[in-house]
C-alpha cells in the first residue's frame, strides 16, 4: 500500500510530470533524427506536407519507369527529369507567412 | 493467395523484356583480359552483350531475370584480378555483389548484404553507388542523408569480402550526385554534390521573379584505410546548376580530380587543387539552357580524354594539361566532337567501338575514326580567369554537322518509349499478330511493327527455269568439308548445280536428270547414291576427270520408289507397293539389298532412318509413316532386320518423318547433352516432336505445334552449333533449342517449299538453302536469341495516341505532339487552323540527328496517316496555333451514318504545373484512300483526355465531366453531361448502354447510360484509388487495367448488381440508392493485382500463338510486351501456384541476384492475388538438377513432366 502511494506521488508530482515531458520530447526528437518523417500530435500541417512531398518526390525519382513515363511527357531528358525532382525535395511547398 | 476457387486466374508471360536501361558497362566480366562484354542493367534484368570487333556487330549473349528492381549498378576489379565484378543496389535493400560464371554464362551473386529496410525509399542507400577507381571501396548514397561506405577485399582464397559499412550520414542533406576519385593508391576519395536543406527552412529559395536561388555544394569524403572511417573532407560551395560529376584518372595515369558539370559550364576540381573553368560551347542561334547528361573518360596508353554530352545530344571532347610531376592541371580544352541522341551511358570499348545508351528509341553502336584532334575551334580554361568569365562569354558558338569523328555501325531495335500499341493480324486471325506500337519520342520516334519471327540475310537469290519441288544439297567425298552439289528436283526433272566461286549447272555428274529426286546421299568415300522414282542410282567418282562410274538398281516392272531416306551407310526406299526396301554398303562401297523385303500396314508416306552417332556403323531405327495414321518403327539391327519394334496411331497422315538427336540443355551457346527424337509432320498442318527411346525405340512426350493449314514437310539443318529443325508448312519455321526450352519460330516472311542446310566457302555456318516456286535463295540467319524482328516507320513528333483501322483500309492514324518545340510556320499566310505538308526526309534525318529547335510553351503537333503494308507514311496534318493532341477515336455517327476520327487537342498547353485555355475536338472525315479532311472543330471549356464512340455517338471525359456529343452541321452538338466528381478521366470504354470511366488516380467507375431519360447513372466502383493509365474490357463485368506504378490489376462488377444495373430501366432504383462513403452505391470485386514493374500503356485482347485462344496482351512504357493468360481449370490453377511457390523457394536459393523475395516483389504495392509468374516458372530451366528432382518430387511428376507443362504454356498460348 505504502509504495503504491509512494509511486502515485512520484509519477503524479507537477515537478516530475513536467521532466518527463521534456525527457519525452527529447527522446521524440531523436527518433526524428534517426527516422525522417516520424510524427505526433504537435506535428503541424505544413510539417507533414513536406514530409510526404518529400517521400513522394524521391519515389518517383527513384522508380525508372515513372522517370521515364515523366520524360515523355515533358520533353526532357531523364537526368534532367530525376534532378528537377529531386531539387524540389529542397522546399516541396513554399512556407507559408515570412518569405 | 487465391482462394478454393478463384474467380480469375491468370498466368503472366513477357514476350519481350523492356529496353530502357539504368546503366550500361563495359568491362572483362568473363575474365578474359583481352575481351571486353557490355553489361547492360535494365530496371529489373540484367543482359550481356558482346562487341564483335570484325563486323561491328553488338549481339546479345543471355539475360537474366533479377525479380526486383535494379537501382543503380557499378563495376569494379579488384587489384590483381583478372576478372570485373557488379555492384549492384536494388530495391531489397541489399548490396549485390556479382560476378559472371563465363563456365555456365550466367551471373552469380557472391555477396549479399542489407543496408536498409527494402523499397524503394528516400533514405535507403541504393539510390547511387561509386567504386573506387582501384576497387577498394564503395559509396553508397540515399538520396537523403544516408551516405555508406564499404571497404572491398580479398581473403587468402581470393573470396571478395565486403566489410560492414562505415556512415558518413548528413542529416537534411539531398545528394544529386556521387562519384568516386581515381587518387591512385591513396586513401579512397569520394565526391558528392549536396544540398543542404535545413539552411532553407522557414524562407523561401525563390527571388522575387520566383526563380530558384540556393546553393549546392561539392563535398570531399575520405575514407581512412589506415583508421577506417570516413572523414568529411571539405565542402565547396558551387551554383545551384550543378549535376554532374566525371572522374579525372589519378594515380600514374593522371591529375586526379573532377570535372564538375553545371549549366553552360564544365569545372575541373581537385581536392585541395585550384579549379580550371571552361563554357559549354552553344548551338548556333540557341539561347536555351545547356547542361551536361552524361560522359565518360576514356584512358589510352599516355594519355586519357573525357566526352561530355550536352542535353541537346552535342558530344564534347574535354582534354587536360597537366604537370605529371606534381600532378597539377595547368588547363582544361574543350572542342565539339559529334551529335548523337541524348544517352543515358557512353560505353568506350578498347577496340575502338562506342555503345550509345540511348535513353529513347534505337540504341546505336559507334565507331571512332579519330579523336577530333583536328577540330579548328578550342575553348581553353587559360582564357578564362574564373567562373563569371565563362558565363559571361559569348563567343562560345558552334555549328553542327554530321558525324565526323564517329561512324554508325549497329542499331539494337529497342521499343521504348512505348506509348500505346494495337494488335494487327497481316496474315489472317490465325498468325501470329504484328504488335504496332508508337514509340520514343521528338524526331526519333517511330510506329514499330513487332513479329515474332526470325528475320534472315538473303545472299543469293536466283530465278530457276520451273517451280522446283525440292532442294537438296550434297558432298562428293566422304572428306569434303563443304557441299559441292545442290540438287534441284523438280516435277519430272533433275538440276544439278556445283558450288564453287560461281554456282552453275553442271552436266556428266551421272545423275538421272528426266526424273525428279527422291533423295540423294553421299556414300562411301566417294560416291552419291541418287533415288529416284524408277531407282536407285549409285554413282562413284573416281577422279576428277574421268567419267563416273554408274550402278543401278531397279524396283519390279510397274512398280515406283515412292518415298526414301538415307544415311551415310544405308538406303531404305518405300515402293509403291508398300513394301520396304533396305540397303547397307559393304566394304567396297556398293549397295547391297537386304535378302527380305518387309510390307507396310498402308502406302508408305514418310521414312527417316536419323544419324549414325559417332563410332557407329548404322542407325538404329527406322521410322516409317503410312496413310493408314500410323508411324512404326522398324529395328536395322543384323540380328533383327525390318522387325517391327513400335507401331503407334497418330490424329493424322504423317507427310513427313525426320529421327535427329538434338540438344536437351545448353550451356551457353553450346549444346551439352542430346536426346533422341522422332519429328512428325502430318498433313493437317501439325507438327509433332517425340522422344525416342534410343534402346527399345519406344515413342513418348509428344509436343504438337500447329504450324498452318498445309502438310507439313520437315528437313535436318545445323546451326548455331546445334541441330535444327526446319519445318516447312504454308510459312516455314526453324525448331531449335533456346535457353528457356524448344522453340518454333517462323522464319520471317517466308512461303518456302523447301528448305536445306547449305554450307559452303562463302557461308561456313547458318546457311540455307530454300525454294520458294521458280525462286532459289540462299540465305544465312544471324542470330536465334532474339525472336522479335521490328520494322519500324519514322514519326515527326512524339506519338500521343493511335487509332488503328488495319481492318477497314490497313492504316493506323497516330497523333503526335512536342511540348517545347515550335510549330514550323508556313511562309505562306494560312487562315486554316492546319496544314497538309509532304514528306521531305532530308529535313526528317536531320532533326533525328539533332533534335528540333526548343521554344518554351510552344507546341508542335501533327497527324500522321500510316500504312500498314507498305511501311510509310501516307500523309501529314500539322496543326497550327499551339495544340496539343492529347487522344483520338474512330466513330460513327449513327445519325449520319458516316465515319469520323475524332481528334481532342487542348489550346497552349503548359505542364508543371497543367493549364490551358480549353480544348477542342477536331472532326475529320476519312476519305476512301484512308487520308482525313477536316470537317469541323468544336471548343470545348477543358482539355479532353479521353474519347470513344459509344451507341451511335462521342463520349468524351472532359477533366471530371463525362460529355456526350453528337454530330451537326457546324460543329459537335452536346447530348448529356454527367459530373462523375472524378479528377480527371483518362480512359473510356464500353459495352452496350455500360461505360467504364478511368480516372487518373481514383480507379474506375462502371456507369450505366438510360437512354429513356438520358441520363448517366454511376453505379460502382473501386475501394482502392488506383493511378489508372489504361483500361481494357474482358468482358461485360470484368475490366482490366494498370496504373502508374506499374501494377495490373482485374476488377469485376458483382453479378447481382451488373444484372440489377440494367434492368433497372429508368436509373431509379440506383439513383435511390444513397452513395457509400462518398462513391457509387456499390463497389467493384477486385480479382487479380499483380506488379508489373513497368507502368502498363496498353492492353489488348487477342491470340498471339497459331490457332491459340484469346488472351490479354499488355504493353509497358519501357519497351515492355506481356501477355496474361486467363487459366481455365481449376486443376490448372492449383497445379502453377503450387509449382510457383516451390521454384520461387529453390530460385531465391540459387538464381536470385539481389535476395529479393519473389512474393514481395510481384506484391510491391498490392499483394499479389491471382497471377501466376510465368516468368520465374521459365527459370525452372535455370535450376539444377538437383533442384529439379526436388520440385518435381513435392508435384509428384518428374522434372520433364514438370518442364513440358511450363513450356507449353508458352508454346500454346504465346510466344
Amino acid at each position: 500500500m505504502f509504495l503504491y502511494f509512494y509511486f502515485y506521488f512520484k509519477l503524479y508530482t507537477n515537478i516530475h510530470f513536467q521532466a518527463d515531458k521534456i525527457h519525452e520530447q527529447q527522446e521524440f526528437e531523436h527518433l526524428k533524427s534517426k527516422h525522417i518523417g516520424l510524427g505526433n500530435s504537435d506535428t503541424s500541417r505544413d510539417e507533414w506536407i513536406r514530409n510526404i512531398h518529400r517521400d513522394t518526390y524521391s519515389s518517383l525519382a527513384g522508380h525508372s519507369p515513372s522517370v521515364d513515363y515523366i520524360s515523355t511527357a515533358l520533353n526532357k531528358p531523364k537526368v534532367q527529369v530525376k534532378a528537377d525532382l529531386i531539387e524540389k525535395m529542397i522546399q516541396p511547398v513554399e512556407p507559408r507567412g515570412k518569405s | 493467395m487465391t482462394s478454393l476457387h478463384p474467380q480469375l486466374s491468370v498466368y503472366n508471360l513477357t514476350l519481350k523484356h523492356p529496353t530502357s536501361s539504368v546503366r550500361a558497362i563495359a568491362g572483362s566480366f568473363s575474365g578474359n583480359k583481352r575481351q571486353q562484354e557490355l553489361v547492360i542493367a535494365r530496371s529489373s534484368s540484367l543482359e550481356l552483350w558482346k562487341v564483335d570487333a570484325d563486323s561491328g556487330k553488338l549481339s546479345k549473349l543471355f539475360d537474366q531475370e533479377c525479380f526486383s528492381i535494379i537501382r543503380a549498378i557499378s563495376s569494379f576489379k579488384t587489384p590483381g584480378s583478372a576478372q570485373d565484378c557488379l555492384i549492384l543496389t536494388s530495391d531489397a535493400g541489399n548490396v549485390s555483389v556479382i560476378q559472371l560464371n563465363p563456365k555456365s554464362m550466367r551471373f552469380q551473386q557472391i555477396q549479399n548484404e542489407p543496408y536498409f529496410k527494402s523499397g524503394i525509399r528516400r533514405l535507403s542507400p541504393g539510390a547511387y553507388v561509386a567504386v573506387d577507381g582501384r576497387g577498394r571501396a564503395a559509396m553508397l548514397a540515399a538520396v537523403e542523408r544516408n551516405k555508406l561506405v564499404y571497404t572491398l577485399r580479398r581473403d587468402e582464397k581470393d573470396k571478395l569480402i565486403i566489410s560492414s559499412p562505415l556512415e558518413a550520414n548528413k542529416n537534411k542533406t539531398l545528394t544529386f550526385e556521387v562519384t568516386a576519385l581515381d587518387v591512385g593508391f591513396e586513401n579512397p576519395l569520394f565526391a558528392a554534390i549536396e544540398c543542404d536543406y535545413g539552411l532553407y527552412e522557414g524562407k523561401s529559395i525563390r527571388d522575387e521573379n520566383g526563380d530558384l536561388n540556393y546553393s549546392r555544394l561539392l563535398t570531399f569524403y575520405e575514407l581512412d584505410l589506415g583508421l577506417n572511417h570516413v572523414v568529411h573532407k571539405s565542402s565547396l560551395e558551387i551554383s545551384q546548376s550543378a549535376n554532374f560529376l566525371l572522374a579525372v584518372p589519378g594515380g600514374s595515369d593522371g591529375p586526379s580530380g573532377v570535372l564538375l558539370c553545371s549549366e553552360g559550364m564544365v569545372q575541373y576540381q581537385g581536392l585541395q587543387k585550384r579549379g580550371h573553368f571552361i563554357p559549354i560551347p552553344r548551338r548556333k542561334g540557341d539561347q536555351t539552357p545547356r547542361f551536361i547528361v552524361t560522359g565518360v573518360c576514356h584512358k589510352m596508353k599516355n594519355s586519357f580524354f573525357a566526352l561530355l554530352q550536352d542535353n541537346k545530344g552535342d558530344l564534347f571532347k574535354v582534354t587536360l594539361q597537366y604537370d605529371s610531376e606534381s600532378g597539377d592541371v595547368e588547363s582544361l580544352q574543350i572542342a565539339y566532337f559529334d551529335t548523337m541522341p541524348v544517352c543515358t551511358s557512353l560505353v568506350i570499348f578498347k577496340s575502338g567501338f562506342m555503345y550509345a545508351d540511348c535513353e529513347v528509341g534505337d540504341k546505336y553502336l559507334y565507331q571512332f575514326e579519330k579523336l577530333g584532334d583536328d577540330e579548328a575551334r578550342v575553348w581553353r580554361s587559360t582564357e578564362y580567369p574564373d567562373d563569371i568569365a565563362v558565363l559571361e562569354d559569348e563567343d562560345v558558338e558552334f555549328e553542327v554537322r554530321p558525324l565526323d569523328n564517329l561512324t554508325l555501325v549497329d542499331i539494337v531495335q529497342s521499343l521504348n518509349p512505348l506509348i500505346d500499341s494495337k494488335l494487327v493480324y497481316e496474315s489472317g486471325p490465325t498468325d501470329f499478330p504484328t504488335v504496332v506500337s508508337i514509340c520514343g519520342s521528338s524526331a526519333r520516334s517511330s510506329v514499330k511493327f513487332s513479329k515474332y519471327e526470325i528475320p534472315y540475310t538473303e545472299l543469293v537469290s536466283t530465278e530457276l527455269p520451273a517451280s522446283a519441288e525440292k532442294v537438296m544439297t550434297t558432298k562428293i567425298r566422304f572428306d569434303d568439308e563443304y557441299d559441292r552439289y545442290i540438287v534441284l528436283s523438280f516435277e519430272d526433272a533433275t538440276l544439278l548445280l556445283s558450288i564453287g566461286e560461281t554456282v552453275e549447272e553442271v552436266t556428266n555428274t551421272g545423275f538421272v536428270t528426266d526424273a525428279p529426286t527422291i533423295a540423294v546421299q553421299q556414300i562411301g568415300r566417294s560416291s552419291i547414291a541418287q533415288i529416284h522414282p524408277d531407282g536407285i542410282r549409285h554413282v562413284t567418282y573416281l577422279d576428277d576427270e574421268s567419267d563416273p562410274k554408274v550402278v543401278d538398281w531397279f524396283p519390279p516392272a510397274g512398280i515406283k520408289v515412292r518415298v526414301a531416306s538415307t544415311t551415310s551407310s544405308q538406303v531404305i526406299v518405300g515402293l509403291s507397293n508398300r513394301e520396304l526396301v533396305y540397303f547397307e554398303t559393304d566394304e567396297s562401297d556398293q549397295l547391297i539389298e537386304y535378302n527380305e523385303r518387309k510390307e507396310a500396314s498402308g502406302q508408305i508416306l514418310s521414312l527417316s532412318l536419323g544419324d549414325i552417332q559417332e563410332g557407329k556403323l548404322r542407325s538404329p531405327f527406322i521410322a516409317v509413316g503410312c496413310s493408314d495414321n500410323t508411324i512404326s518403327i522398324y529395328s536395322t539391327d543384323p540380328e533383327s532386320t525390318l522387325d517391327m519394334l513400335v507401331h503407334e496411331s497418330l490424329s493424322g497422315s504423317p507427310t513427313d518423318a525426320l529421327i535427329t538427336w538434338m540438344a536437351d540443355s545448353l550451356n551457353g551457346e553450346l549444346a551439352v547433352s542430346r536426346s533422341l527424337y522422332l519429328h512428325l509432320g502430318l498433313d493437317n498442318g501439325i507438327y509433332s516432336r517425340l522422344a525416342l527411346d534410343p534402346v527399345s525405340g519406344a515413342l513418348s512426350g509428344p509436343r504438337n505445334i500447329f504450324t498452318g493449314p498445309k502438310a507439313v514437310k520437315l528437313s535436318k539443318v545445323f546451326a548455331f552449333n546445334q541441330t535444327m529443325v526446319a519445318v516447312v508448312s504454308s510459312r516455314s519455321y526453324l525448331s531449335f533449342l533456346s535457353p528457356s526450352g524448344y522453340k518454333t519460330v517462323p522464319i520471317a516472311g517466308s512461303t518456302f517449299n523447301s528448305i536445306h542446310g547449305f554450307r559452303s566457302e562463302d557461308c561456313p555456318e547458318n546457311g540455307f538453302i530454300s525454294v520458294h516456286g521458280n525462286q532459289l535463295t540462299i540465305f544465312t540467319v544471324n542470330n536465334v536469341v532474339s525472336t522479335l524482328s521490328i520494322e519500324s516507320v519514322s514519326l515527326k513528333y512524339t506519338p500521343k495516341c493511335m487509332l488503328d483501322t488495319y481492318d477497314d483500309n490497313g492504316l493506323v492514324y497516330v497523333g503526335q505532339s512536342e511540348s517545347n518545340t515550335e510549330t514550323e510556320q508556313p511562309e505562306e499566310a494560312v487562315s486554316n487552323s492546319e496544314i497538309e505538308i509532304p514528306f521531305n526526309e532530308e529535313e526528317s534525318d536531320y532533326f533525328q540527328q539533332f533534335g528540333y529547335k526548343l521554344s518554351a510553351d510552344r507546341t508542335a503537333s501533327c497527324v500522321q496517316v500510316i500504312s500498314v503494308r507498305e511501311k510509310r507514311v501516307i500523309q501529314t496534318i500539322e496543326l497550327l496555333e499551339n495544340q496539343t493532341i492529347t487522344r483520338c477515336a474512330r466513330v460513327t455517327f449513327s445519325s449520319k451514318g458516316q465515319t469520323y476520327l475524332i481528334l481532342a487537342t487542348s489550346s497552349n498547353q503548359r505542364l508543371l504545373p497543367n493549364v490551358n485555355d480549353g480544348g477542342f475536338l477536331r472532326c475529320y472525315s476519312i476519305l476512301k484512300n484512308g487520308t482525313l479532311e477536316l470537317v469541323h472543330i468544336t471548343k470545348t471549356e477543358n482539355s479532353i483526355y479521353s474519347v470513344a464512340e459509344f451507341q451511335g455517338k462521342l463520349i468524351v471525359g472532359m477533366k471530371r465531366m463525362l460529355v456526350l456529343y453528337d454530330i451537326g452541321q457546324k460543329q459537335l452538338l452536346r447530348r448529356g453531361v454527367l459530373d462523375t466528381g472524378l479528377n480527371q478521366i483518362v480512359s473510356i470504354v464500353s459495352q452496350g448502354f455500360r461505360l467504364v470511366v478511368a480516372d487518373s488516380r481514383d480507379s474506375v467507375r462502371y456507369v450505366v447510360y438510360k437512354p429513356a431519360e438520358n441520363i448517366f447513372v454511376p453505379f460502382a466502383d473501386d475501394t482502392i484509388p488506383r493511378h489508372t493509365t489504361c483500361i481494357s474490357m474482358l468482358d461485360y463485368d470484368t475490366v482490366v487495367g494498370g496504373d502508374k506504378f506499374g501494377n495490373v490489376w482485374t476488377l469485376r462488377c458483382p453479378s447481382d448488381i451488373s444484372g440489377a444495373s440494367d434492368e433497372d430501366g429508368h436509373g431509379t432504383n440506383i439513383l435511390a440508392k444513397d452513395s457509400f462513403l462518398e462513391g457509387a452505391p456499390y463497389r467493384l470485386d477486385n480479382l487479380t493485382n499483380f506488379f508489373l514493374q513497368d507502368i502498363p500503356t496498353s492492353f489488348n485482347r487477342g491470340s498471339v500463338a497459331i490457332g491459340g485462344s484469346e488472351t490479354v496482351v499488355y504493353t509497358g512504357i519501357q519497351g515492355t510486351i506481356g501477355v496474361l493468360i486467363p487459366l481455365t481449370s481449376l486443376s490448372d490453377v492449383n497445379y502453377f501456384f503450387a509449382l510457383e511457390k516451390y521454384i520461387a523457394e529453390e530460385f531465391e536459393e540459387s538464381l536470385n541476384l539481389t535476395g529479393r523475395s519473389h512474393l514481395a516483389y510481384r506484391g510491391y504495392y498490392t499483394p499479389r492475388k491471382g497471377v501466376v509468374d510465368g516468368d520465374l516458372l521459365e527459370c525452372f530451366f535455370k535450376l539444377a538438377d538437383g533442384q529439379k528432382v526436388k520440385i518435381a518430387n513435392k508435384m509428384d511428376r518428374l522434372p520433364k513432366e514438370v518442364e513440358k507443362k511450363i513450356s507449353e504454356m508458352r508454346s500454346r498460348y504465346a510466344f
